[in-house]
């Protein structure tokens, strides 16, 4: 058997493939996450060869500020490039916004060792000027840091990020060392519960880059799992996209109370090779999701200029929608979806808790005295400004990166995304949509579906091809090494020469300068409008990925068996035309190619779709609701 | 006054808003030069057909509020019946733009035969002619010794470049081919969002287009005046300093809030000076919008409607309006930063509880070439102390945004190092909430060059605020084998390989007087 375990903020999702069947279950999210991933673990299985996890420790604990007091060493003159970052301010007007606090302080900062005791820290960055191309002075370092800080665990920046510009390379180095004994220590209580339930004997964990490594090397690279939930998503809508034969799609998360959005473009997650976490530069390969703060939890409100506004302030889990019933006394997204009967009106969460369809109304109404209009002008308003919102967060990942949408399809979990899909793909004019099955644990599957990974880069600065295919080969046995029997691809990071903006371009050894620079002028055409074929380029930095086989394969996990019956029933349900008569759906009991016309809704035990008027559903071989018009 | 209702404004809000964005991102990610790509040092926006602005994609707060003269120019020259599919230029700081490296290219937007909107970008390019590269001659008095002057002009029609326009502008540049590289991203911006202007005015109808842009001016407007009436009435005066040699020239602003208007009169300001710190009347209305900003409501949508109640008095010929044919390069790096300054001071007397102390007050400009490179950086320091807490250290403050290049890119190169970039102790002002600190930065020259800077603060110190001590004034040190010299703020110099040139950035003044023995 095979088990994934992804834990979020709310709830902790396990997904299982014992070779015949796919086994599911979802839990509230304990404050020592390894509580509840251990009890959902022995909930489902008695032992597995793969033990899978996705966590948010290492996120958790940077905006809890809970990481470990950390020394930083950097070359003399150069302790404040932390500090300094880049030298821009975040807000150009609000002078209340502030940069995020340094997560070393100054008096942590040194450049000469003699001046501080690091005995006294459970941490140490080590980040020298120009340690890309020279590691020796920060290995030499590191030794004796090691004598006079026998327990502190120390990063050095050459080994956790090779690559040139001082300030991301540092700033990361520093994430690293602050979060790894606070995230070692977790995964290795963990990894010794799993041990002793003899559930397993080791553990694999999802990276931000969207694949798997072993739980120790997580412990000592904390800053490569920053992404480690989202991450499985979008490699989940990868696959379901590849298993339909959609190479172009974009994945779409909506969950309580933000949405995450990635673009796929032939079967694989776009992928960044920088982020900010919480305001910190953080230089590791990620899935590229774009995250906006709006989803079922988000808040209508009428600003001062007497605009309806959704977001960004959500009513999370706690209390949660006024509809909940839980004390939220002002009117959600959720809301407006249970008053418009998109929602059913009593309908039961994850059996735990029951809607109540007159909190919604009573919350709306408070809104739409605000707002001067009738509740259901006011519920329709709030879906309207919140799909306006998410469709600007698919033109960032799409529009913006120079990809059209057009041709895409929208691959929409969480609670809440297939509430609003068909509406954002069709203002998009996308080309459809696609429901998959175990949309609520969509995650957790991610995880057997994602390869073990291994990212090695290196920054190199080079005019032309003498050392070259010497530089990448060495940078592709680095990656072989530490994932034996791996495929290897290599890449550089090139520019034009005075440039300072890099395209990420394949390269293999041998194919030399010529080919690289021919490829890199069509990508750069392809990306930002025009290519120099005449000017030098600059070969910035070398990537080498090594990944492994997933779990499984796709098709084995996406196989729909209906169970129970479809239930067909009626509702009222309110669209921007006025009402209609809706077919409502029991989702499970949907057999294979069964074809639905809109209005419908279709419920399952986490999530609802709803297919509007002159929409139509067929549910595919996987079980994936496939939404035209 | 034209009402629609709070989803249909907030959903146009949204739409516009996006456009002018996708006209940002188009811009940047075609663009050529790093200035523009990598520093963000250009903007775009959207206007209705009388020219106000809809919406803008702003990166740099010095395009603020200076953008809508452009289109103003154009609309007066050439009206509203214009050859479909053109584009203007335009670049005088005497007739619509603000310093030479400024370009704006202008579109109108025609659906059917009736115009719609005004589509317009800005970009800084990094050289546009004249008697120094860089185009910011610091000897300049005249402003046609900065470069090649654009009166407004046709510059595109159907998408190809008028002979007119572009052969004369490519002449004087030293650099044709990075030029037209930028110049081709920014006649894209513009198409791009031209042809999202159509799609939106098609599926909303020309009436309906109508309806919501002004709403939305109103919007902006009423937000606007909320947030000054929010202001206690009354008139507030205060008088900031450049530097000019040994001259100390005056800025004079005050400022009248009268219900929920607000006019601010720079009489007694100082007349033009015969140099490059002129500033024409656009950017001091750039400041003025930046400070109402900053002293109200910063999450106010910026639009054409949050200028109707602000309004501006400057006397032409002076150092806040100057006259042709003055030269103004710095006036729109340096001026504008001591105009938005003196604002400030004058609006912290209305709103105690959110103007912070003076920031640094310069943009430390440092120019370095020789015959084989040219290198220009800009180089942040200490943020004023905020009514709640200290002020950030080593940023960049007022109109100016942009970033620094990285040590080990430029090291790779050019031909010097950087010997030390870090915060410079002890220069913020003491107070409750302390001035952010300045940096220090130390070059050292592998070769021959010659070395320009262009910084403010030099002598007078950034103020403080409520009782708060003013920041370290900014120094700047020759350091060669003889020994070390103090360089004036303002200076051309020759340097020798081993040279080292020391800039140390003003910090940020003080916020509060000091509890008796305590420190924040």
């Amino acid at each position: 058997m095979i088990l994934g375990v992804d834990v979020g903020g709310t709830f902790t999702d396990l997904f299982s493939w014992d070779g015949r069947q796919v086994r599911t279950a979802k839990l509230p999210t304990t404050p020592d996450q390894s509580e509840a991933v251990l009890d959902g673990a022995s909930e489902i299985a008695d032992r597995v060869e793969s033990f899978l996890h996705g966590t948010t420790t290492a996120t958790n604990a940077l905006l809890e500020r809970t990481g470990a007091r950390t020394l930083l060493v950097t070359s003399p003159g150069f302790e404040d490039v932390i500090e300094i970052g880049r030298q821009d301010r975040p807000s150009l007007y609000d002078p209340e916004v502030d940069r995020p606090e340094p997560l070393v302080a100054r008096a942590d900062r040194v450049s000469d060792l003699s001046t501080a005791d690091p005995g006294e820290y459970e941490a140490i960055a080590v980040s020298l000027l120009h340690s890309y191309e020279d590691s020796t002075g920060e290995r030499i370092l590191r030794t004796s840091l090691e004598e006079a800080a026998p327990n502190a665990a120390i990063s050095i920046s050459s080994d956790v990020v090779a690559e040139f510009r001082e300030f991301e390379r540092t700033s990361t180095t520093v994430l690293n060392a602050y979060l790894t004994p606070v995230v070692a220590d977790y995964l290795g209580r963990l990894e010794a519960g799993v041990r002793s339930a003899g559930l397993a004997d080791s553990i694999s964990v999802m990276r931000s880059s969207g694949g798997l490594i072993g739980g120790s090397d997580a412990g000592r690279l904390p800053a490569s799992i920053l992404l480690s939930g989202p991450a499985g998503g979008a490699v989940a809508a990868a696959s379901i996209g590849t298993v339909l034969g959609r190479d172009r799609v974009i994945a779409f998360d909506m969950g309580g109370t933000s949405t995450d959005v990635s673009r796929i473009e032939d079967g694989r997650p776009e992928i960044a090779y920088e982020r900010s976490v919480d305001g910190y530069a953080c230089r590791m390969p990620s899935v590229a999701i774009h995250t906006v703060g709006a989803g079922g939890g988000s808040i209508g409100w009428v600003d001062p200029g007497g605009s309806l506004r959704v977001g960004p302030r959500s009513a999370g889990a706690e209390p949660g929608p006024a509809c909940y019933g839980r004390g939220g006394m002002t009117a959600t997204v959720t809301d407006a979806n249970v008053y418009l009967g998109r929602i059913a009106p009593d309908a039961s969460l994850g059996g735990r808790l029951r809607i109540d369809r007159g909190l919604a109304v009573a919350a709306l109404s408070e809104l739409a005295d605000t707002t001067g209009l009738t509740i259901e002008e006011t519920a329709l308003g709030i879906l309207r400004v919140v799909e306006e919102v998410m469709a600007g967060a698919i033109r960032t990942v799409s529009i913006e990166q120079g990809a059209d949408p057009r041709d895409a399809w929208l691959v929409a979990f969480g609670g809440a995304g297939g509430l609003h899909a068909t509406a954002l793909a069709r203002s998009l004019g996308m080309a459809g949509v696609i429901v998959p099955p175990h949309g609520g644990v969509f995650s957790a599957a991610g995880l057997l579906l994602s390869p073990p990974r291994v990212d090695v880069a290196r920054s190199v600065l080079l005019n032309d091809d003498a050392t070259l295919d010497e530089a990448v080969g060495g940078v592709a046995s680095d990656a072989g090494r530490r994932l034996p029997g791996g495929a290897v691809e290599t890449l550089a990071d090139v520019r034009y020469f005075g440039q300072s903006h890099e395209v990420t371009v394949p390269y293999l050894t041998g194919e030399g300068w010529e080919a690289l620079a021919n490829r890199f002028h069509d990508l750069h055409r392809e990306r930002n409008g025009f290519a120099r074929p005449d000017d030098p380029i600059e070969v910035v930095t070398i990537r080498a990925t090594a990944t492994g086989s997933p779990a499984i394969e796709p098709e084995t996990v996406f196989t729909w068996t209906p169970s129970g019956d479809a239930d067909p029933g009626h509702r009222r349900v309110v669209t921007s035309d006025g009402p209609v008569e809706a077919r409502v759906w029991f989702r499970d009991g949907l057999g294979i190619g069964e074809d639905i016309n809109g209005p419908a809704v279709v419920e399952e035990r986490e999530a609802t779709t709803w297919i509007a008027p002159g929409e139509r559903a067929v549910v595919s071989e996987t079980g994936a609701l496939e939404v035209t018009w | 006054m034209v009402s629609v209702d709070p989803v249909t404004l907030e959903v146009a809000r949204n739409r516009l808003e996006a456009v002018a964005d996708d006209m940002g991102v188009v811009l940047r990610r075609t663009a050529y030069s790093p200035n523009i790509k990598e520093r963000a040092d250009c903007s775009a926006a959207l206007f209705n057909p009388e020219g106000e602005m809809l919406a803008q994609a702003e990166h740099i707060p010095v395009h603020l509020g200076s953008m809508p003269a452009s289109v103003a120019a154009v609309l007066e020259l050439f009206g509203t019946d214009v050859e479909p599919g053109t584009q203007f230029a335009v670049n005088d700081p005497y007739e619509g733009g603000t310093h030479l490296n400024d370009l704006t290219l202008v579109r109108p937007v025609y659906v059917g035969s009736r115009l719609a909107a005004w589509v317009a970008n800005r970009a800084h390019h990094a050289d546009v002619g004249g008697e120094a590269p860089g185009s910011m001659p610091a000897h300049a008095t005249r402003v046609d010794q900065e470069g090649h002057i654009v009166p407004p002009m046709p510059a595109v029609r159907e998408g190809e470049w008028l002979e007119g326009f572009i052969e004369p502008f490519l002449a004087a540049t030293r650099t044709p081919a990075e030029r037209l590289g930028d110049l081709s991203a920014q006649m894209g911006a513009n198409e791009a969002g031209a042809r999202r202007i159509e799609r939106l005015v098609e599926s909303e109808g020309v009436e309906g287009w109508r309806r919501v842009t002004s709403a939305l001016l109103s919007y902006g407007e009423r937000r606007t005046e909320a947030a000054i009436a929010d202001l206690p009435d009354g008139s507030y005066r205060f008088t900031d300093y450049l530097e000019w040699g040994d001259d100390d020239v005056p800025i004079t602003a005050t400022v009248t809030i009268d219900g929920a208007h607000l006019h601010a009169d720079f009489a007694g300001s100082a007349s033009q000076v015969a140099g490059n710190i002129n500033a024409v009347e656009a950017v001091t209305r750039s400041c003025l919008y930046y400070a109402v900003r900053v002293a109200t409501d910063p999450t106010i949508p910026a639009n054409g409607g949050c200028y109707r109640p602000v309004t501006l008095s400057t006397e032409h010929g002076t150092i806040v309006d100057a006259a042709r044919p003055a030269a103004v390069a710095a006036g729109n790096v340096e001026t504008s930063q001591r105009i938005a300054d003196t604002l400030l001071g004058a609006l912290a007397q209305a709103a105690p509880d959110r103007v912070p102390a003076a920031g640094q007050g310069t943009m430390n400009n440092v120019l370095i070439g020789n015959d084989e490179f040219a290198y220009y950086e800009t180089v942040g320091g200490g943020q004023g102390g905020r009514p709640g807490r200290a002020g950030m250290s080593g940023i960049h403050t007022g109109m100016t945004n942009t970033k620094n290049t990285p040590i080990e890119s430029l090291e790779a190169h050019y031909p010097f190092r950087i010997v030390t970039y870090r915060l410079r102790s002890g220069s913020g002002g003491a107070g409750l909430h302390l001035g952010g600190e300045g940096i220090e930065r130390e070059i050292e020259f592998l070769t021959g060059a010659t070395v320009s800077l262009m910084g403010e603060r030099r002598r007078l110190q950034p103020w403080g605020l409520q009782g708060g001590e003013p920041g370290a004034s900014g120094e700047d040190w020759l350091i060669r084998a003889g020994g070390m010299e103090r360089l004036p703020g303002k200076c051309t110099i020759d340097v020798e390989a081993g040279d080292r040139l020391r800039v140390l950035t003003p910090g940020g003044g003080g916020w509060g007087t000091l509890a008796e023995g305590a420190r924040s």
